[in-house]
């Protein structure tokens, strides 16, 4: 087997760094990733063969040996300040080589009932948060992240505790493997907002971030979930998330990718109970041989939940662009709503879109739809701007913000919405020169 | 028009329990159970087949038994207890064959056409429809031959074409659907038994409606259907394709092909009215239909039209697709598919855009009731080189009751740019409203559900022929009985 150097070198990786590891004194948090890596092992990575890996080829990986980052490192405080998508009034988690840098952090002043915690300090709590996802070769990464997770987030709130900041996780991307491993669980009624960046250090070696996060919310909880993924463009990033939702709570998530070489974002969210509700948006720009992906499972298990996916691709050079939204709602989940709406402006002869919407329904009472479209900017629209004196490159990037703009408008309001916006101008502009 | 009475009449009948099921006792001949290369021997010596025929079916015979190794495809949404390959009767006929007149016609079998609505016998009144009736695997009778003789279209049984125009059928058999394609494609290559042959030559014409009626008959018979159908520069031809199976307990095997060939400014329309035994409620019996059928619009400016509206089978594997190579060619899918009781139905359409400013339309629509799965599976893939392709595509699924599925599953990879893909799904069931208000009407609910139904899929019956939106109108109404209440 070709793939077989690969992960071998992977689990040498793990062999190595394995005492290092967070809770490698505790036997059942050594056991798991053993077992998880030996899963790993067996599966290897997944590959088009498997319908939800259809569009996405990880095979580069394959090309290089990985290690996994060397414990220390330090990125200076300016180049920090520069990342973070949140202004200073956050709690803040910055994460460099997979391990929490203390001294750029900010943890402190937390409500009562609140717990937020670097996954490294876990304690006991981290056999629970390792927790596998099953033997299955799509999401075989999870396990891989749990083999090797140095790091992550872990947040909890106990019932109706609001957090009064946003939670910022900024994460550097290192020339290595890095797995980061979250966990926030909300209790009912609480209230969080949360914010994800994954930024490039400024070292241009290729770099593989693997992200697995998981996020449960009680009973009307509400939760925002802002994620950003502007690595450099040799990153390999790929991001599993599973989400649960509670009755009558709501998640709302925003997914920006803006860099990588090959970068997915697969989230699994379900409603666990009814009433709920979730928002799910992304942007993505994709330029020189970019190839993002973004693919979401949506289970309406129970009845009278609603859901709207909203989807933006901006795709330039050779970049590629992956959609896949499924959507199935289970036999008695009568009343659901869910809407999808996948969009996709095409602006180089080389560039593509691969889209798979897939709506399963097994319950007649429910309004479920689903639209997409792709094409290159209307040319009437350029035009029209044109004529009133507006030159070629201008009024296409004018066109191209108003397209974002959708997107970028579900970001909660302030200092990161502005930080957002700024950040898909620039791309916009870094395109025009 | 007496020919419309006559269709409205036939359609009368269809009301109430499954008409079709009958089984005409004629002494038929047929091959033992088993596939191997000597039922392909003899299948294509019982049609005194040339050589290169027979090597052709060899060849796609041994591609079969490497894909069989690794299984049969799995993809679909459909689930069915295994197949076992050598439990079917692989070549059956009605055993009188050689027909002068019709008089020959064994007198059982035109009482057979009759209870299907296919007056052999007044077929000059029957609206210009040229029949060429495919009883179990052979035709045994084709008519309004010599009219369109006069005009150089070839119409005539699969078999007769590769005796009579070997050098057509060379060329263009497999040529769209090549013989390894897929599993039931290649098994059709080794033993298809029979189908119809069409060649228009350039600038015809058609006048007619070129159709044949799929019957089958034979218990245990598995039903190879190889049509194809090639249209050279600038002619048209409308070809109807119409099924209707008698009710018995066994699930039969029905694995077709159907290759479309459009030359420079050539059209094809070709429709489809499939009824076919779809099994009792509990879902015993019924008709496996695992189907490939592609068109390929080869010159520029040609166009292929896809219309079915399905309503039988137990199972329905099946995608009817464009490849629109040529330069300005169109392609057109219209299709409504009924699933009621425990029918399940995976079908949809692929368009291959290659040619610059090729077009495609896609209009779906997915009835789901009783505990039936109904989903659309289709593909619109634009090639690098497609310069200024353009997609349309809208599916729609209705579901009545809350044990079905309505499911969606489009794939669209676009690699151009100047290609524009509208993509656009929903699904839904009737509201109370719209039963309410055909009720207070004074329709019955069956009546109301019906009129809904027909409502919902306008758009799709209004591309089928007249002949058929008839019967299909009262066969969607037929196929949903028992669904409400």
């Amino acid at each position: 087997m070709s793939a077989a150097p690969f992960v071998d070198t992977i689990a040498e990786a793990y062999r190595a760094a394995a005492p290092a590891l967070p809770g490698a004194e505790q036997r059942a948090v050594a056991a798991r990733r053993q077992a998880a890596m030996e899963a790993f092992r067996r599966h290897g990575l997944p590959n088009h063969k498997l319908e939800s890996w259809k569009f996405t080829s990880l095979s580069g990986l394959e090309k290089q040996a990985w290690s996994l980052p060397a414990n220390e490192g330090g990125i200076d405080a300016a180049r920090i300040e520069a990342a973070a998508l949140v202004s200073a009034d956050s709690y803040r988690l910055v994460f460099i080589n997979g391990r929490l840098n203390a001294a750029a952090s900010r943890l402190n002043g937390l409500p009562d009932g609140a717990t937020l915690l670097p996954l490294a300090q876990a304690g006991d709590a981290l056999a629970d948060v390792l927790a596998g996802e099953g033997d299955d070769k799509a999401a075989i990464l999870a396990e891989l992240n749990a083999a090797l997770a140095s790091d992550g987030l872990v947040l909890r709130l106990q019932d109706g505790v609001v957090l009064d900041k946003p939670v910022e996780i900024l994460a550097f991307g290192a020339p290595a493997l890095v797995n980061l491993r979250h966990l926030v669980l909300l209790g009912r009624g609480a209230q969080a907002t949360i914010v994800e960046g994954y930024r490039d250090s400024g070292i241009a070696a290729p770099g593989w971030t693997n992200i697995f996060c998981r996020i449960g919310l009680g009973e009307e909880a509400r939760l925002t979930h802002v994620r950003v993924q502007a690595e450099n463009p040799a990153a390999y990033h790929a991001a599993l998330g599973k989400v649960s939702i509670g009755a009558g709570a709501r998640y709302a998530h925003v997914s920006l990718q803006a860099g990588g070489n090959v970068a997915r974002h697969e989230l699994h969210a379900e409603f666990a109970g009814s009433g709920a509700e979730a928002d799910l948006q992304g942007l993505v720009l994709a330029r020189g041989t970019a190839h993002l992906d973004h693919t979401l499972y949506l289970h309406h298990a129970k009845p009278d939940c609603r859901s709207n996916q909203l989807f933006k691709h901006v795709v330039d050079d050779r970049g590629h662009a992956v959609f896949q939204g499924g959507i199935r709602v289970a036999p008695h989940a009568q009343k659901t709503d869910a809407q999808q709406l996948s969009r996709t402006l095409l602006l180089a002869d080389r560039a593509q879109i691969d889209t798979k919407p897939e709506l399963e329904i097994l319950a007649d009472d429910v309004k479920c739809s689903h639209g997409a479209s792709i094409g290159d900017l209307d040319p009437q629209q350029v035009f029209y701007m044109k004529a009133r004196g507006i030159g070629d490159d201008d009024a296409r990037r004018l066109l191209l913000s108003g397209f974002a703009y959708e997107v970028i408008a579900a970001v909660p309001e302030g200092n990161l919405r502005d930080k957002v916006e700024a950040l898909v101008e620039d791309w916009l502009k870094a395109g025009a020169a | 028009m007496p020919a419309n009475l006559e269709t409205i009449e036939t359609v009368r009948n269809l009301g109430g329990e499954y008409k079709y099921g009958f089984v005409t006792d004629i002494e038929s001949e047929k091959l033992p159970k088993g596939l191997s290369e000597d039922t392909i021997r003899f299948i294509s010596a019982r049609k005194q087949e040339p050589e290169w025929m027979l090597q052709w079916r060899l060849k796609a015979y041994r591609a079969w038994l490497k894909m069989a190794d690794k299984g049969e495809p799995a993809w679909a949404k459909v689930s069915y207890p295994k197949i076992d390959f050598q439990d079917i009767h692989y070549y059956a006929a009605p055993k009188k064959k050689t027909l002068k007149s019709i008089d020959e016609v064994d007198p059982e079998l035109l009482a057979t056409y009759e209870k299907l609505g296919i007056p052999l016998k007044e077929r000059e009144i029957l609206a210009g429809v040229a029949v060429d009736a495919v009883f179990d695997s052979v035709s045994v009778a084709t008519t309004f031959k010599d009219k369109l003789k006069e005009l150089g279209i070839i119409f005539c049984s699969m078999s007769e074409a590769v005796r009579e125009h070997p050098e057509l059928v060379q060329k263009y058999l497999g040529s769209v659907v090549p013989i390894t394609d897929n599993f039931y494609a290649t098994l059709n290559s080794a033993v298809f038994s029979d189908g119809s042959f069409v060649y228009v030559p350039p600038g015809v014409r058609c006048p007619m409606e070129l159709s044949t009626y799929f019957r089958i008959n034979e218990a245990k018979t598995g039903q190879f259907e190889r049509t194809l159908i090639v249209v050279d520069k600038g002619a048209y031809v409308s070809y109807l394709e119409g099924c209707t199976a008698p009710m018995r307990d066994d699930n039969q095997l029905h694995a077709a092909v159907v290759e479309l060939v459009a030359m420079e400014d050539a059209e094809i329309r070709y429709a489809t009215v499939q009824n076919w035994y779809p099994g009792d409620k509990e879902g015993r019996g019924g008709i496996y239909n695992f189907v490939t059928k592609r068109g390929a619009c080869r010159g520029a400016r040609s166009k292929i039209s896809w219309t079915q509206v399905e309503t039988g089978s137990a199972i329905t594997w099946k995608y009817p697709s464009v490849i629109l190579q040529g330069d300005d060619s169109v392609g057109e899918f219209y299709s409504v598919a009924v699933a009621n009781n425990a029918q399940q139905a995976d079908t949809g359409t692929k368009m291959i855009h290659l040619g610059k400013n090729t077009k495609s339309t896609i209009i779906s629509k997915g009835i789901s009731a009783g505990r039936a799965q109904n989903t659309y599976r289709g593909l619109v893939r634009v090639m690098p080189n497609a310069q200024g392709a353009r997609n349309y595509s809208q599916c729609d699924s209705l579901l009545i009751g809350d044990r079905c599925g309505g499911h969606t599953v489009p794939y669209i990879e676009v690699k151009n740019r100047s290609a524009k893909v509208e993509h656009e799904a929903t699904t839904s069931r009737i509201s109370d409203e719209q039963l309410f208000y055909c009720r207070q009407r004074g329709l019955s609910e069956e009546d109301a559900v019906s009129t809904i139904v027909n409502g919902f899929c306008k758009e799709v019956l209004q591309k089928l022929p007249m002949e058929f939106a008839v019967e299909a109108q009262k066969l969607l109404g037929v196929s949903l009985e028992g669904s409400v209440g």
